[in-house]
């Protein structure tokens, strides 16, 4: 059953559908949250609140916008609404414990820390331009699909994915690591 | 190509897949003449291959088997209107859908004759549970204590409308006045910011009880500096250069 069959289920109340397309989007809302917070226990709340309002507000979504848009503004907002509300609160536990479980091959543990490192650079990005880079690769969102998200303009999202590449290779070789 | 600055903007947007067919011959063209861009594209392609390759996170236990459990309640919840005793992560929890039912079907009944802001945009994809065009609006009435954090129901970004809140607290008056953000409680003024150049222009909106965020854009709609007053402490601190 595809995303919009499930909908039109869910929106009906049909439980298993409402569950299978919860589920659907669970995996990009924890990740993007995981990213943006920098931990797993903000991760985890705004995962759950994101996923309550989409359920509880599923009746308001209209099936010409995109699902995964629209999970990614809630989830994206509350991210920004956490992370300014708890600024001088906010912990960036990297990502030692979590990637232990995403990595399966030698030469992957291999760049472990390389990837630990990368993945901390992203999460300490400045607001805006970590929200734009994690909808860019963790969700693979165009342009134009992330100025809908964000409600920015195209040439800003432009401008925020150009400067956040820039500034996490600026600080590569600053930290002295070797990207060559 | 007129200058490596635009080969840079090219190669960026390349790497984003958004290179239009007409400007792929140009790119190509400057790099084999410009060693600097050539590196320049390596180094950020090298880069940027190993973002894309960055691990998507999962978490240890579906979210979704936790909470389907409780959707019934939440439901439940949502009829009576009125908060039990829980603790206090899940007050969190269903206080949101508590609070955001309430809005959803209370609210507009207040504000009946201020909804013709309400419809959503078709290009406006996030829901607002209660858009009240007037900054005063409060639900304070509804006797509800909730917790401030299920209070910003955001927010159309970026339109400047703070008003375009779903808020368990009351909102401020936020007035743009000469080029500054003038706050007011009760008709009194609280917090006025520093004036800015005349080539910018503002966003803003409150956060919570006591927050209000605001940033400035310049010409091309691009965010130049990013602030947030705290009303308690009567101060502001940049966030974003």
């Amino acid at each position: 059953m595809d995303q919009k069959e499930l909908i039109q289920l869910a929106k009906t109340g049909n439980k298993e559908a409402l569950v299978d397309l919860l589920k659907s989007v669970e995996r990009s809302i924890y990740s993007t949250a995981f990213y943006y917070m920098g931990n797993e226990h903000d991760a985890k709340d705004i995962t759950q609140e994101a996923l309550i309002r989409v359920y509880t507000k599923l009746d308001s979504f209209e099936e010409k916008a995109q699902f995964t848009t629209w999970v990614q503004r809630i989830t994206t907002n509350l991210c920004m609404d956490k992370f300014r509300s708890n600024k001088h609160n906010i912990s960036i536990e990297g990502a030692e414990m979590i990637i232990q479980d995403c990595i399966d091959t030698e030469k992957e543990v291999e760049n472990k820390i390389m990837v630990e490192e990368l993945m901390t650079k992203v999460m300490l990005l400045p607001e805006k331009i970590k929200a734009a880079m994690i909808l860019r690769y963790f969700n693979e969102f165009s342009y134009q699909e992330i100025a809908e998200v964000l409600d920015i303009p195209v040439n800003t999202v432009k401008s925020y994915l150009f400067r956040g590449r820039e500034k996490i290779y600026v600080e590569y070789h600053q930290g002295g690591v070797n990207n060559e | 190509m007129s200058n490596c600055e635009r080969c840079k903007g090219l190669i960026n947007q390349k790497l984003d897949n958004e290179l239009l067919d007409l400007e792929q011959p140009e790119l190509e063209e400057h790099l084999k003449q410009c060693d600097s861009c050539s590196t320049y594209y390596q180094r950020m392609s090298d880069l940027h291959n190993r973002l894309l390759s960055l691990p998507i996170i999962d978490t240890q236990e579906s979210i979704v088997d936790q909470l389907i459990l409780d959707i019934d309640n939440i439901k439940k919840e949502n009829k009576d209107i009125k908060f039990k005793s829980f603790n206090k992560h899940w007050f969190t929890r269903y206080g949101l859908a508590t609070a955001a039912a309430i809005v959803l079907f209370v609210v507009p009944i207040t504000f009946l004759a201020n909804q013709n802001n309400i419809e959503e945009s078709a290009d406006s994809v996030e829901f607002m549970a209660a858009e009240a065009p007037d900054e005063k609006a409060s639900i304070s009435n509804l006797e509800i204590q909730t917790d401030n954090t299920l209070a910003s129901d955001s927010v159309s970004r970026g339109d400047g409308n703070y008003g375009a809140q779903a808020v368990a607290f009351e909102l401020y008056k936020i007035e743009e006045v000469s080029n500054q953000l003038i706050i007011s409680k009760d008709e009194e003024v609280i917090f006025k910011t520093k004036q800015w150049e005349d080539n910018l222009s503002v966003e803003f909106y409150q956060i919570n009880e006591n927050e209000i965020s605001y940033s400035l854009l310049n010409e091309d709609g691009q965010e130049i500096a990013s602030y947030i007053i705290n009303l308690i402490e009567n101060k502001e601190d940049k966030i974003l250069d």
